[in-house]
């Protein structure tokens, strides 16, 4: 992706850098800028822009960039990047944060599938206890194909739906789909912690990391 | 000997037949594994997009469960629901204000004395123990196990790994053991996608093709996998990536379960192995395995 | 420099050495040869270290075991020095001064009195297991020598895999070996050393890449580490020199090197910096591409750190000369393509884009790391390691460890490569010196030589050694067939090759070869007589033989090298060159020689901190010291330093060191004072100064220093906003920064770039220095570097993390993208790209500071002029080897120190200080010196006085006698043979280049011609 020239300011950049970090638990000063993360990037080619690029649009204060772009939504979490990083800088951490920060700040999800996704994902776990992956499956697709009526893009909901169905056919045949509703009886007791989880900052701050990782003699 | 058993969302749906080999093959091995009561779901990979504190709660509540019943250790043979009790458990570990506040709303409180193990870990406990001695009737000659472990060796943690995070060897040495030969390769840690499947299939399907284009270079014949999602994704859409990565072969993606339970004399049938989108069946006939 | 503890107890003149090394083998010289007894540990069975491991070091591309092979041999063959290898120390008692050390040594099974080396135990051992040495490329036996230049050249026996030792049966090396030197019986021992002070020069291990399984080291075959990569390219290694890679012999194109392996990496390896792999990484390209020209390196690296003296040139000289692609992209994995075994990696390329890209072979440039046992090893001896488990040392006493009396050196310090090594070895040998001062000499014995045969009446029997130099020579000269040529030519009586002729073994059969054919002329053909000359000279001495009864052919450097590929021609020009030598040696005769005594005074130039530090060692040494400074008081460019990066007091420091070299009674001082007239030579100069005082001396020390770049660039001088490093050190001790101001610092300003394309090795942390010392008094003040490559090495690192943790922004540039400077309102604005969002990036700033490099003093063009020392292009003083002389100059008594050599940090002049002392103190310690028999020989029948060799002699060596006719001074001459060219009438002759013998050289080479 290009990126736009920078005037550099050192204090909002020093507010997107603290926020990040304080969001994130990722020490993003720490970069070499070295590249490593992005040279083992799983979705790099996909993307088109790498963990290295990411943390230098923090570093150097580019709010609006560092929030809407492909990484952000695209990352698998996959934390090859921050296995590897010489300096602990888990970017997977950091896109899940830029994830949070954008929706709070009602940038349109470049892929809001993503967002789609793991958001069925959750309500369907607090709402019943388990997950039940017709039911999260079936509110995901609501969502997606919702967005491409919304939008009038009837050949990508008409499309979308003929992948799930042949999809979906084809699990059930394999007898991979199962129609029974799975619950926790526990599912109070999750319902609280995700009220509680909705009021408190996206990261625990208290987590120490111990600074080194596993490969030593 | 009795192992608390967490078998997640997955192993009662998709991958009802992953939970049903995994107590099959354990009982042969004479372990008992015991479903704890009303678990419930780990919250996987999505509940830490949403937000770390439900990341680190939802499981809490099943480690509390096994903890309150007695339970010593917990076997917990999907790779998401293993990464995410261990993330929790460890941060449970080190942040005792985090604790308190979590045991504050759990009826059966964390006290931090439960072992998790991934299904590894517990098969190759069992080898060490001499369990598998008398039960492998089948040497697996000629296969030739692309072992797969996907990304989730990996943490953004520092959590304690108990095989090497680069290069796990535990598939390897139960197979091997039982006379398989498994191939190193260049992906046995490469992401699949995960959910991308469905909310990337782009992505996803690229990941997959490289995937299955170094498995089938190093002349693997199959792949093996203890992951219910990586299992799905490299199998349900096998096809698809394939002839997206203009991959003519096919292989066939076993659960570590399936191939363990050959070597045990356990029919495919049995192990209700027709689930596959792959035909797992043709290759194991073909080397005579059955 | 440690006070000398006031004890009752007799000091001890004998010095321990642990780990025999380069380092610790240059220490032990220099202490052996300035009358000390010393006895060096080694864990392993032979001396020699890493270096014996590389093939080939840069610049000059020396085959690295030929020039520590002669040290090695140097070392064994030493009156002094005691070798005790399988041995390690157990425990360490007594005082500074007089240490009592327990030494355990393991058995080695092979007696080494009985032992020939011929090797046949070797041959026959059945029991094989994979090679240590060769990096588990090649096997060795049970039964084993690491290589064949060790020494002692003695072979030891593994006793955990010997079948007799472990099954008790075999014992076939016992049948074998005829000289009865198998003892199975061995126990190996224990036994006490009373030394007076210890050298702890353990060196390092190689991260293990194995921890990093996703580099696939150890997983595809094609992947190898650095040092398995030296002993490929090594012609006495497993593929003898020819560069194959593991999988399949074929001969790799694409090679790339991966660096950081285990280094600069605090998340899964050591945070530090290792100091050692860009350089390596580039050497080994551009010996790989001159091996194979079809070879494409590739090197994978984050900051290219060449920040030694002439770095930067041979990196550039890689990258145009050479095509060596430089990448600056980290990889994460490395994946095998299983069909043909290549490796895939994938980075980020100039473009920004990711690319894959396919190379047959990888190289993984490991770093260096303290060894596993090193926690152990400090407490034995009662010594600190520091954070990271290296030796705890202080900036202004580097090889000073925690505890008095024990000293550190080399890698044990800090990473560090092979001429800081060598530099510190001798540093520390001048430290020992300081604590041994007065009992030099009390244990130490006088060699005892064979009394010289008289040959004046026998007819010439010479004797003729081809050496193979591994197949440095012959791989392009057919060796056997120039040995076997050599047979029938006039006056030889015996001529054979061998294969190292400078190895140990080698040196023991010609002294055989001597005596039992009665040879009473050597000629060797191998490689230069700079190096190697010496060493056979006293080989042939100890058989009897005056030394000068020896000729060295160079088929090498100026033969095999310099015609690689074209065999048949090189072998007819390298036997041209054995059969000129032959005819000159026949006409060679015994040279007397003379000695003169030595002054045991230095006069040391410039009293910066380099020139005092060599002063105060050198007088602790017990020797006189006169230093001279131009300047009216002492102290030199020190005096505008404040703190080091470590955050220490440089001018506390200062003070002290000057108080130290003021009250010392052996040091004159001389401020404001310049050199008027200086002559002489080694151990016997005569200097008058400006002030007419009269010195005599009998070593220089040059440390003329440096001087800060003056800067052109950025509009330095026109705007109040910018300013050096130097100004923002001093604001910063003065008053702080200023608050609500912002800095940007560019780097590299006057260094790295034609004409002065040098690094000044010191500018990188200068700019993190400051840039912490503002953040931690104000973090909210904002700090840029704009920087090219951040060349903070070895444990330096830790300061450039501190530096990013507390916040400093760093943008890199390209030379040919310099940053854009514009005044804007009070202050700039700076525009500049950025690589890594590949846009630009507008800064606006308060202050620019300016990291200006270092220029040579001024005054160093009139001492080089004086005493016609030679300088780089830049005007830095020329060493007389880049590797293995750091210190010397090529003119014997001269030695260099500080800035006046190279630019350096603090602690690194404080180390060529004190080592240009040790260097110093080793010739002055000496009552006599012997002069060399290679002088121009006056024959006063023929001369007329004509005066010509009066006029160009360049070392005033002939001289108006009282008879009004000429004379020559022969302690003067250096045997340059410009007299005898200008003779006419012939009346100088230089000895063993005399006419007869240049004529009957080109009489033999011309014979066939006509």
């Amino acid at each position: 992706m290009t990126i736009s020239s920078t005037i550099y300011n050192p204090q909002s950049a020093k507010t997107l850098i603290d926020e990040v970090i304080e969001r994130s638990n990722q020490n993003i000063y720490a970069c070499y800028q070295c590249r490593r993360c992005a040279s083992g990037c799983t979705v790099g080619e996909e993307t088109g822009i790498t963990p290295d690029v990411l943390i230098r649009l923090i570093i150097t204060g580019n709010r609006e960039e560092a929030l809407d772009n492909a990484l952000v939504w695209q990352c698998v979490s996959c934390y090859t990047c921050g296995t590897r990083c010489p300096n602990n800088i888990q970017s997977g951490r950091i896109t899940e944060t830029l994830k949070k920060m954008s929706r709070e700040e009602d940038v349109i999800p470049l892929n809001p599938n993503i967002a789609y996704f793991h958001d069925a994902f959750v309500q369907g776990c607090t709402r019943w206890g388990r997950v039940n992956e017709m039911e999260f499956m079936g509110y995901y697709e609501l969502k997606n194909i919702g967005k491409h009526l919304m939008n009038f893009q009837f050949r990508k909901a008409y499309d979308e739906i003929a992948l799930q169905v042949k999809l979906g056919a084809s699990m059930f045949k394999q007898k991979r789909l199962h129609l029974k509703l799975h619950t926790s009886r526990g599912r109070k007791e999750v319902k609280q912690f995700y009220k509680m989880a909705v009021k408190k900052k996206a990261v625990l701050k208290s987590d120490k990391k111990s600074g080194f990782g596993y490969r030593h003699d | 000997m009795e192992v608390a058993y967490y078998p997640g969302c997955s192993l009662h749906q998709s991958s009802q037949f992953y939970d049903l080999q995994t107590r099959r093959i354990f009982s042969e091995l004479g372990i008992v594994l015991k479903e704890i009561e009303d678990w419930s779901c780990c919250g996987a990979t999505s509940a830490g997009k949403f937000n770390d504190f439900l990341a680190v709660a939802l499981p809490s509540r099943n480690i509390g469960i096994a903890e309150q019943a007695g339970f010593k250790e917990m076997l917990i043979p999907c790779s998401g629901c293993y990464s995410s009790h261990l993330m929790s458990q460890t941060r449970l570990r080190h942040n005792i204000p985090l604790l308190n506040e979590i045991n504050g709303e759990l009826a059966f409180k964390v006290t931090n004395t439960l072992k998790l193990v991934n299904i590894l870990e517990l098969f190759l406990e069992a080898k060490d123990n001499g369990r598998f001695e008398s039960k492998i009737v089948k040497q697996l000659t000629g296969l030739k196990p692309a072992c797969y472990y996907g990304c989730m060796t990996r943490f953004a943690y520092d959590v304690p790994v108990s095989d090497n995070v680069e290069n796990p060897q535990g598939m390897e040495t139960l197979l091997d053991m039982m006379g398989a030969e498994s191939r190193d390769w260049s992906y046995k840690t490469a992401c699949c996608g995960a959910s991308a499947a469905i909310n990337d299939p782009d992505t996803a399907f690229n990941l997959m093709g490289k995937i299955m284009k170094n498995a089938v270079k190093r002349g693997c014949n199959c792949i093996v996998t203890t992951c219910p999602m990586c299992q799905l994704n490299l199998d349900a859409y096998q096809e698809k990536f394939c002839n997206k990565a203009g991959i003519y072969e096919r292989l066939p993606v076993y659960f570590i379960t399936e191939l363990i339970g050959i070597a045990m004399g356990i029919s495919l049938a049995e192990m209700n192995a027709d689930r596959h989108f792959i035909d797992v069946f043709g290759l194991v006939k073909e080397l005579e395995l059955v | 420099m440690s006070m000398m503890t006031q004890l009752n107890t007799q000091k001890r003149g004998s010095v321990m050495i642990v780990g025999g090394g380069i380092g610790g083998m240059q220490a032990s010289l220099d202490l052996a040869d300035s009358g000390y007894k010393v006895h060096i540990i080694q864990k392993e069975s032979s001396i020699g270290g890493t270096m014996v491991m590389l093939d080939k070091t840069f610049p000059t591309g020396d085959c690295s075991m030929c020039m520590i092979s002669p040290k090695m041999v140097e070392v064994a063959r030493h009156p002094n020095i005691e070798v005790h290898t399988l041995s390690s120390v157990t425990s360490v008692t007594g005082v500074p001064g007089d240490f009592k050390v327990r030494i355990l040594q393991k058995p080695r099974y092979v007696k080494m009195e009985n032992c020939t080396g011929c090797g046949l135990c070797e041959e026959k051992c059945p029991k094989k297991t994979s090679s240590e040495f060769e990096q588990n490329l090649a096997v060795r036996k049970a039964i084993y020598c690491d290589f064949s230049q060790a020494v002692p050249n003695t072979r030891v026996i593994d006793s955990s895999i010997c079948l007799y030792l472990t099954k008790g049966k075999c014992r076939i090396c016992e049948k074998v070996c005829t000289a009865k030197a198998i003892d199975f019986e061995d126990k190996g021992k224990e036994f006490d050393l009373d030394v007076g002070a210890v050298i702890l020069s353990p060196g390092l291990k190689r991260h293990n890449p194995a921890l990093h399984q996703e580099l696939g080291f150890g997983r595809w075959k094609n992947v190898v580490t650095s040092l398995q990569f030296e002993r490929i390219l090594s012609a006495s290694g497993p593929f003898s020199g020819e560069i194959q890679r593991p999988s399949d012999k074929k001969h790799p194109e694409k090679i790339a090197w991966l660096q950081c392996v285990g280094s600069r990496d605090p998340h899964n390896a050591n945070p530090w910096c290792s100091s050692v792999c860009c350089m390596y990484a580039t050497k080994q390209a551009v010996i790989a591409k001159e091996h194979d020209k079809n070879v494409k390196p590739s090197i994978f690296y984050m900051d290219m750190r060449a920040f030694g003296k002439d770095f930067d040139k041979y990196v550039d000289r890689a990258k145009n000369e050479y095509n060596v692609a430089y990448h600056r992209s980290m990889i994460s994995d490395v994946r095998e393509d299983p069909e043909t075994g290549d490796l895939i990696v994938r980075y980020t390329n100039d473009e920004g884009k990711l690319t894959y890209e396919t190379f047959d072979m990888v190289v993984l440039s490991i770093g260096l790391e303290p060894h596993s046992d090193v926690h152990e090893f400090a407490k034995t001896f009662g010594i600190e390691l520091n954070e990271h488990g290296f030796a705890k040392t202080s900036v202004f006493s580097p090889v000073e460890s925690s505890k008095e009396g024990i000293y550190v050196t080399g890698t044990f310090q800090s990473p560090k490569d092979i001429p800081e090594t060598v530099m510190q070895g001798s540093a520390v040998a001048g430290t020992a010196m300081c604590l041994l001062g007065e009992v030099r000499g009390s244990e130490v014995v006088e060699p005892v030589l064979p009394p010289e045969k008289d040959i004046s009446q026998d007819e010439p029997r010479i004797g003729v050694i081809v050496c193979h130099c591994g197949i440095n020579i012959s791989q392009t000269v057919d060796v056997k067939k120039i040995a076997d040529d050599a047979k029938s030519l006039p006056g030889v009586t015996h001529s054979e090759d061998m294969m190292y002729a400078c190895a140990q073994d080698s040196q023991d059969k010609i002294k055989k070869l001597i005596q039992e054919k009665n040879l009473n002329r050597i000629v060797v053909a191998s490689c230069t007589p700079r190096t190697h000359a010496p060493l056979f000279q006293e080989t042939i001495r100890e058989a009897g033989l005056n030394k000068y009864l020896f000729e060295l052919a160079d088929i090498r450097e100026q033969c095999s090298w310099c015609h690689m590929g074209e065999n048949e021609m090189a072998t007819k020009k390298a036997g041209d060159i054995v059969r000129m030598n032959i005819a000159k040696v026949n006409r060679f005769e015994p040279i007397v020689t003379d000695s003169v005594p030595v002054t045991p005074s230095a006069l040391v130039i410039g009293a910066g901190i380099a020139g005092m530090t060599s002063a105060l060692s050198l007088a602790e040494q017990g020797f006189a010291v006169h230093l001279i400074e131009k300047e009216n008081a002492i102290g030199g460019l020190l005096k505008k330093v404040h703190r080091t990066i470590e955050a220490e007091d440089v001018q506390d420091f200062l003070r002290k060191r000057m108080y130290e070299v003021e009250k010392h009674p052996k040091i004159t001082i001389h401020t404001g004072t310049t050199i008027k007239k200086s002559e002489g030579f080694v151990g016997n100069f005569k200097t008058t100064l400006s002030d007419e005082s009269q010195i005599e001396h009998g070593a220089v020390i040059v440390a003329t220093g440096g001087e800060e770049y003056k800067p052109i660039e950025y509009g330095y001088g026109e705007n109040r906003c910018i300013i050096t490093q130097r100004d923002l050190e001093k604001q910063l001790e003065d008053k702080g920064p200023t608050p609500g101001s912002s800095y940007v610092m560019i780097q590299c300003v006057g260094s790295r770039e034609e004409p002065t394309n040098y690094c000044s090795r010191i500018c990188c942390q200068d700019a993190i220095k400051n840039a912490i010392s503002i953040k931690e008094k104000d973090p909210g003040v904002p700090v840029t570097i704009i920087f090219r490559d951040m060349r903070t090495y070895g444990l330096r690192e830790d300061y450039y993390r501190k530096a990013r943790d507390l916040g400093v922004m760093f943008v890199r540039y390209e030379p040919d993208n310099k940053p854009q400077v514009t005044p804007m309102g009070r202050g700039l604005s700076i525009t500049t790209y950025d690589h890594m969002l590949r846009s630009p990036i507008t800064l606006q700033t308060d202050y620019l500071v300016l990291s200006t490099g270092l220029r040579p003093h001024p005054a160093s063009e009139d001492i080089s002029k004086r005493f016609k020392l030679t300088r780089n292009a830049e005007g830095f003083f020329l060493e007389a080897h880049v590797k293995l002389r750091p210190v010397d100059f090529p003119s014997e008594g001269f030695f260099v120190a500080g800035l006046a050599h190279a630019p350096k940090n603090i602690d690194e002049t404080i180390s060529q200080a004190l080592s240009a002392a040790g260097r110093a103190g080793v010739l002055l310690s000496h009552d006599r010196l012997g002069v060399s028999g290679i002088i121009s020989k006056h024959n006063r029948d023929l001369c007329m006085s004509c005066l010509a060799c009066f006029r160009v002699c360049p070392f005033d060596s002939p001289f108006i006698d009282e008879d009004g006719k000429v004379s020559h001074n022969e302690v003067k001459c250096t045997g340059c043979g410009i007299c005898s060219g200008i003779c006419p009438a012939k009346a100088f002759q230089v000895n063993n280049f005399r006419d007869d013998q240049m004529i009957a050289m080109i009489d033999a080479l011309t014979e066939n011609i006509a």
